[in-house]
């Protein structure tokens, strides 16, 4: 090897070990304390914007920025930054450690995923910068610590819930299939702890597929009146379509998350009739005044988890309006203002873990869209 | 047995969208023996542009968008080539494969700007197919299996009874034979990645047609597509399609013994297998492949 | 700033793995898409033994090195025969089959739930939970496989396989057992990237199949590809370019409504230009001069 190379090789060593060394004694947490009255506030926001859960980061940033118009109103209050995750832990570390020290936001709305977000939680608590995550609803992000938060119940409170579905439909027997990730297991799991009744197949499928007919045929087999499903809309549609083209008439009863207009826009006819959980409520004068405000912006209605994100960005603002433009006024402000706040996608009033707690509405589609399902 | 027909049928539908996107491929890796990355991404942008024509702004009759999208994306297909590859024909293999890995990058967030990243449906009427003895099919599924049959016939017409396909034969063959006897390669070439982009566009609009639209669903046609290119052979046109069905028909059979979220595990293991027994793929030639038996 | 070690971490560890498929592929002509399975297996091996089973990390890492060399051996016995091409679609597909195993297999890796609270690195019972002092582990690790590879790459070994990447045939007729040669390349291989796992696991505390997939393959196909095939050095560097680039752009202030994509818009086309004007690399293998 040529001595240019060593030399080279030698001068990086110097320099990654000056580097290293230099801040060696790690940083005491920074206190982001940004300005007092009068002056804008800086706040972060990670989400997958691009790759293949990009549609779901895409609308939630929709939800913000809907909030921000309301915030904003009167001269600017907050100001978000919007960083990239692309659905992986170590990309969105590097979107924290950008936000925290380079923009030193005090809070951070956090990801969609509960992968994403859990992986973010450690590195929260050390630094002490606020995690609100609008969705992420993993049972672990209980033991995350005080500075994470959730706006939306864990899984573990969609599974009882879909056991009353099953109960008042007199199933005795459901089949149940959910994708494959922390979130369909999740929420699979919860409803195998409190269904009482027999489960004929739980059968899995994957994320990012297209084909789901083989899986629907093993369902099928089985003979069931009533499937559960837990998906995300892109497979969850597909799943719909492809059971109907296969002839599988049945009752289907979804998740909170298969509860939008993209189930019954690729579906069609075959939605007809399909149950689902929807997390808030819909007939509130709140979601309401959301769904006209959301249309008028964006010219289309409210995409999926927009309004979840939308709440999550009031609370931060109400909490920074009560104790100011740092963390630990925000975690202190967000348990309080959060008690008595109703917002589109329901109450959020935090628990001792920081998780909204769930209420649940059963929808149903009728005519092409979804409505409250009326109990008889 | 009902069953197992419907597990063939679906693995027709399932292998005809492969097999459709794979003869692109194919004719590509044929002529310029270099794997196109970017081949879903151009899928992608091909059902997208059909989308586009059809639902979102001229709403033109879905044939016409259909066809018209093939025209459009044979022309991507082709300023493509001009642009990201043909500077790069005498450099080593691995710069034309960044190239391509960075095109269907460029190709994909072009489409999430453009078109956002919402999912898109076609929104056509869905009902429960046809029965066709123990079998259920819908039409656009009975036309995924057509086009990919009726592209394969035509594909061999072209190869066999025209000039151009005779031109393209001898340049997959010996590129520097043939110009010395006169064929203009560059030509040639932009052909080939001309059919080859109208193939991809047309198996992407019909993935669409039958599921639904995302900017990131290249990728899983690249993937599967280049599976049914090796196991076919790679540089057998003919091979790639009866690549694309087996790995279609065996991962549909798979599924019904196997947990579904094992599914690519089977076509991938069926194809490691293959390629054990038939290093060069089912009909591609040892020597081509530059396989070394020992 | 610790973003600025934090990037400096990941460019030690995925440098490593640039270095490793340099070794396979820049020097040994072995065209290898199953990168991200090695990396994964180190990783979840040294998660999994030390999170678990309480083995020391220094250990765990180890054995992470020798489980994912083990398997970079059984996977060559019958497709180092295989060339180009092929080869790239056999890996590939193992790629994915151990993504599968380690999204499926739940009892042990918790499947898409990730792995969290993995044991930070410790060294002689100095805990390097910091991400200063882990960045000087991870920089000595990138060191020795740097020297590692260079030696091989030096040695009368590595002018064989730089013979086999270029004609084959004619190393097998000068009487050279390329299988083995072969086969060596993609054992060491192997092991490094199980080395770069296993440092991305105890750094990060947490890992879940996300972090294993093609598209980190791809990456650093584009490293080893920009930093010119076969120069180990410029592999590194390009690493480090790379990831600059790509995670420079979150401060380049895009307008918000597009930022995202558009960060990897501008991400494809400058990789497009880069290679088109430089399309040995940018720092072109040196040929050692006995050549």
């Amino acid at each position: 090897m040529g001595h240019k190379v060593w030399k080279l090789l030698v001068l990086l060593v110097v320099a990654v070990l000056v580097a290293a060394c230099a801040p060696a004694t790690p940083t005491p947490a920074p206190q982001a304390t940004q300005p007092a009255a009068g002056q804008v506030c800086t706040v972060g926001f990670i989400n997958h914007l691009t790759g293949d859960a990009a549609a779901y980061g895409q609308s939630m940033k929709k939800g913000v920025e809907l909030a921000l118009d309301k915030i904003n109103a009167n001269g600017e209050k907050i100001r978000v930054i919007f960083e990239d995750d692309r659905l992986s832990a170590a990309d969105a570390q590097t979107a924290f450690l950008k936000l925290v020290d380079s923009d030193k936001v005090p809070v951070i709305l956090g990801s969609g995923s509960s992968t994403v977000t859990l992986s973010l939680c450690p590195k929260a608590e050390e630094r002490k910068v606020v995690l609100i995550s609008s969705i992420s609803t993993a049972p672990a992000l209980k033991q995350c610590g005080d500075y994470v938060f959730s706006a939306m119940a864990s899984d573990d409170a969609q599974g009882p819930e879909w056991a009353k579905v099953a109960e008042y439909l007199k199933a005795d027997e459901v089949a149940v299939m959910y994708l494959n990730n922390d979130y369909g297991i999740g929420v699979k799991d919860a409803f195998l702890a409190s269904y009482k009744g027999k489960v004929l197949i739980a059968q899995p499928f994957e994320l990012g597929a297209k084909d789901f007919r083989t899986e629907i045929l093993k369902v099928k087999a089985t003979n069931p009146k009533v499937v559960f499903i837990v998906d995300h809309v892109a497979e969850g549609s597909i799943v719909i379509k492809q059971a109907a083209e296969l002839g599988m008439n049945v009752q289907w009863v979804t998740d909170v998350s298969m509860v939008a207009k993209e189930v019954i826009d690729l579906a069609g006819a075959a939605a007809e009739g399909i149950m689902g959980l929807r997390a808030g409520s819909t007939q509130t004068p709140e979601y309401k005044e959301f769904e006209a405000a959301f249309q008028k912006k964006f010219n289309e209605p409210p995409t999926i988890w927009a309004d979840f994100s939308y709440d999550t960005m009031m609370l931060v603002a109400m909490a920074i309006d009560k104790y100011g433009c740092n963390s630990e006024g925000i975690q202190k402000g967000l348990m309080e203002v959060s008690q008595s706040y109703v917002g589109p996608s329901g109450p959020k009033a935090f628990n001792e873990y920081g998780i909204s707690q769930g209420v649940y509405e059963w929808m149903v589609v009728k005519d092409g869209k979804w409505v409250l399902y009326e109990k008889k | 047995m009902d069953i197992f027909a419907q597990l063939l049928v679906n693995g027709l539908i399932a292998g005809g969208t492969y097999a459709l996107a794979a003869i692109g491929y194919s004719m590509v890796y044929s002529i310029l023996k270099f794997i196109n990355f970017a081949h879903g991404s151009i899928a992608m942008v091909g059902a997208y542009i059909t989308f586009f024509l059809a639902i979102q702004s001229l709403h033109l009759p879905l044939p016409a968008a259909f066809f018209l999208s093939m025209l459009l994306t044979a022309l991507l297909g082709i300023s493509v080539e001009r642009i990201a590859y043909r500077p790069l024909r005498r450099a080593p293999k691995l710069a034309t494969l960044t190239t391509a890995i960075a095109v269907s990058f460029v190709l994909d967030a072009a489409v999430m700007i453009l078109m956002g990243a919402d999912i898109k449906t076609f929104s056509l009427p869905v009902m429960q197919g046809y029965s066709i003895g123990p079998v259920l099919i819908t039409p656009v599924q009975i036309i995924i299996i057509g086009a990919s049959l009726l592209f394969m016939l035509l594909l061999y017409i072209l190869l066999t009874r025209t000039k151009l396909g005779k031109a393209i034969r001898a340049v997959a063959d010996d590129p520097s034979l043939a110009e010395a006897s006169g064929i203009n390669a560059n030509v040639v070439i932009a052909a080939v990645f001309g059919i080859g982009s109208a193939l991809a566009a047309a198996a992407g609009s019909l993935i669409g047609l039958d599921t639904n639209l995302q900017p990131t669903m290249g990728f899983l046609i690249t993937i599967k597509a280049f599976a049914a290119v090796v196991l076919g052979g790679l540089g057998s046109v003919y091979g790639a399609i009866v690549g694309g069905f087996i790995i279609g028909i065996v991962e549909n059979l798979g599924v019904w013994v196997i947990p579904p979220v094992w599914k690519d595990t089977i076509a991938y293991g069926i194809l490691i297998l293959v390629l054990f027994v038939w290093p060069a793929g089912l009909f591609g030639s040892v020597e081509e492949a530059g396989v070394l038996q020992q | 700033m610790e973003i600025a070690v934090h990037l400096l971490v990941l460019i030690t560890i995925y440098g490593i793995l640039a270095i490793s498929l340099n070794l396979m592929v820049g020097m040994a002509g072995l065209f290898n898409l199953g990168l991200a399975a090695f990396y994964g297996i180190g990783a979840y091996t040294s998660a999994i033994l030390s999170r678990n089973f309480g083995v020391p990390v220094g250990l765990s890492l180890l054995a992470g090195v020798a489980l994912a060399a083990l398997i970079g051996f059984i996977i060559g016995l019958p497709t180092v025969k295989l060339v180009g091409d092929y080869l790239a679609v056999v890996t590939m597909g193992l790629g994915e089959i151990t993504r599968a195993v380690f999204k499926n297999w739940v009892p042990v890796t918790r499947g898409p739930m990730g792995l969290p609270g993995i044991p930070h690195m410790s060294l002689f019972g100095f805990k390097l939970d910091t991400a200063p002092f882990f960045l000087a582990f991870s920089f000595l690790m990138i060191a020795v496989s740097f020297i590692l590879v260079e030696r091989i790459r030096l040695s009368p070994f590595g002018r064989v396989l730089r013979g086999v990447r270029e004609d084959e045939m004619g190393a097998q007729a000068l009487g050279k057992n390329t299988y083995w040669y072969k086969m060596t390349a993609l054992v060491v291989g192997s092991g490094l990237a199980g080395l770069a796992g296993g440092l991305f696991a105890h750094y990060m505390n947490f890992i879940d199949p996300s972090s294993f997939v093609m598209w980190l393959t791809f990456f650093i196909f584009l490293a080893i590809m920009m930093g010119g095939l076969g120069n180990n050095l410029g592999a590194v560097v390009a690493t480090g370019v790379l990831m600059v680039l790509r995670e420079g752009l979150r401060f380049a202030g895009l307008p918000p409504a597009v930022a995202a994509p558009l960060q990897q818009l501008i991400f494809g086309i400058l990789l497009i230009i880069m290679t088109i004007f430089a399309p040995r690399g940018l720092i072109p293998e040196q040929k050692p001069r006995y050549d």
